[in-house]
């Protein structure tokens, strides 16, 4: 791969911004979806935990289930 | 497609199916993007015509969203599916994002062939209305505290902006002929060589399986929430 | 007298006392239109070239303003709910609502446009393209604005939010209305008004069902 077409030649100061900003775009759409994801995940294994450990002693909470 | 519907069902078989999706997705991906790299410059447009490969799959996808968005909303406001809500909910800053990068490298394509980064042509103008579709579907889903009647209203709005689509495009076509000015340098053209079809093909096909791998992320990530929510006011039944 | 016609005049009452949105609506069409050569100069060419745009946008704009309260103001003070119980269906309330909208509104404005746009240098050509396209266009403001507003019934400060919702939409209204004026100043026919009178063929006939939908699902608990 020639050093020339990834510097995208005389038209890089449009090309490499285009790739540039898809990059930044893409990427940074993946990190937030993905860390939200993580996030939310931890946070409800948190709720379970804790929604388990208030009820099991006097199985009260779930009583109308 | 129904059988998939319920919420729980859609957790089961979105966790296994996840990986696959984001690997086929890295694959399309690299070898789109290697074959972007090694295509020769065009005689014409020079190195410009990589834009091509990511700005014209962007807007692809740009498009293929609101479809997506338009269909979920239908299905939402009709079968009042939760699952469909949530699709739609999720689809669209998805949709914004892509139209926003296909404006962004249409605008930096524009420059060197045009002359010019804005050019008030249909395609463009259109492109930038629907950005502004997506903006305000997006504004109302956070306007509106209650969930159900988010769903509905957006759904209601996205279902008004999907038809209302095609008269927007067929008017903003018909005033450009009103206000053609320079004639401009059409871009692609018809005949596309071979070897620029190839990336472009595989890069659409990255483009789209990196909207449906995100859409799966995002959706999982809107019923955990809706989970843990439920789950802490005391709600035994999430999900 | 029917309960169509009794919330029509109710509406209209309302708008058109002193201090009410059709008052509001004027003056803010009029103090757009004499800012803007403020802001771009005077030259006479200049101003003829851009009448027939700037006209159409302070429409526009004039009837964004006044939209926000069209469904709000009843909404928050229990009359929508009221209204909601009476034999008229949801659907005949938007539909008197959109018709004094309009009638309180659109058609104020697109009478008092020949004067502003003697303000703006229009060429004499003009005058009735302006008024015809007005008269065509300004229904399908208020009808989808209705639409929106609905949308936004529930939701406080609503008016900043309808803006982004409505001005995609209205999109081809502006280009046709406007188009159509800038095509007679050269005595020319495009078919602008057509479309733009098909425009409102389609939205006005469907408006009242979906905003009827939208308040629907708002007014249900």
């Amino acid at each position: 791969m020639p050093a020339e077409y990834l510097f995208a030649g005389k038209y890089a100061a449009f090309v490499l911004p285009a790739y540039g900003v898809t990059a930044l775009g893409l990427g940074g759409a993946i990190m937030l979806s993905w860390h939200t994801y993580r996030r939310a995940g931890r946070k409800l294994a948190e709720v379970e935990k804790t929604n388990t450990l208030s009820r099991a002693p006097d199985a009260s909470g779930a009583a109308e289930d | 497609m129904f059988a998939y519907a319920n919420p729980k069902r859609f957790m089961e078989v979105s966790a296994p199916l996840l990986p696959w999706l984001a690997g086929a997705t890295a694959v399309a991906f690299a070898a789109g993007l290697y074959l972007s790299v090694a295509a020769p410059p065009d005689y014409q447009q020079g190195d410009t015509v990589r834009i091509m490969f990511i700005h014209v799959p962007a807007a692809w996808v740009a498009m293929m969203a609101y479809g997506f968005l338009a269909l979920a909303s239908l299905i939402g406001l009709i079968n009042r599916h939760p699952l469909a809500d949530v699709a739609a909910k999720q689809a669209a800053p998805l949709g914004a994002l892509f139209t926003a990068l296909a404006l962004i490298t249409g605008s930096l394509w524009g420059r060197p062939m045009w002359g010019t980064y804005w050019e008030w042509d249909g395609r463009l103008t259109s492109f930038l209305l629907l950005f502004f579709l997506y903006l305000g579907y997006i504004a109302l889903w956070n306007a509106i505290e209650n969930e159900t009647r988010a769903a509905r209203a957006a759904a209601i709005l996205a279902l008004v902006g999907v038809v209302n689509l095609p008269i927007i495009q067929f008017s903003v076509q018909w005033w450009t002929t009103l206000h053609q000015g320079e004639s401009i340098l059409r871009r692609g053209g018809p005949l596309i060589a071979a070897v620029y079809l190839w990336p472009l093909f595989i890069m659409a096909a990255g483009y789209t399986l990196l909207f449906f791998t995100l859409l799966m992320v995002r959706m999982r990530t809107e019923i955990l929430q809706r989970r843990a929510r439920t789950l802490a006011m005391g709600g035994p039944n999430a999900g | 007298m029917s309960a169509f016609a009794a919330l029509l005049a109710r509406d209209i009452r309302l708008a058109a006392r002193a201090g009410g949105s059709a008052m509001l609506a004027l003056g803010f069409f009029a103090a757009v239109v004499t800012l803007l050569p403020l802001g771009i100069g005077s030259e006479a060419r200049l101003l003829a070239s851009i009448a027939a745009g700037v006209l159409w946008i302070a429409a526009v704009l004039a009837n964004l303003l006044t939209l926000d309260r069209l469904f709000q103001a009843d909404y928050e003070d229990g009359s929508l709910d009221l209204f909601a119980l009476s034999p008229l269906s949801l659907e005949g309330i938007a539909g008197a609502k959109i018709m004094a909208h309009w009638l309180t509104t659109g058609l104020p404005l697109t009478i008092l446009s020949p004067l502003l746009a003697v303000l703006l240098h229009l060429p004499a050509a003009a005058y009735p393209a302006l008024l015809v396209s007005l008269l065509t266009g300004t229904p399908a403001i208020s009808a989808i604005g209705a639409v929106a507003t609905a949308l936004t019934v529930t939701v406080r400060r609503g008016g900043l939010l309808l803006p982004l919702i409505v001005l995609p939409l209205l999109t081809p209204v502006v280009i046709f209305g406007a188009g159509t004026v800038l095509a007679s100043i050269d005595g020319l026919q495009n078919g602008g008004i057509w479309f733009l009178a098909a425009f409102a063929g389609v939205t006005l006939p469907l408006s009242p069902f979906v905003a009827a939908a939208a308040l629907r699902l708002n007014l249900s608990e």
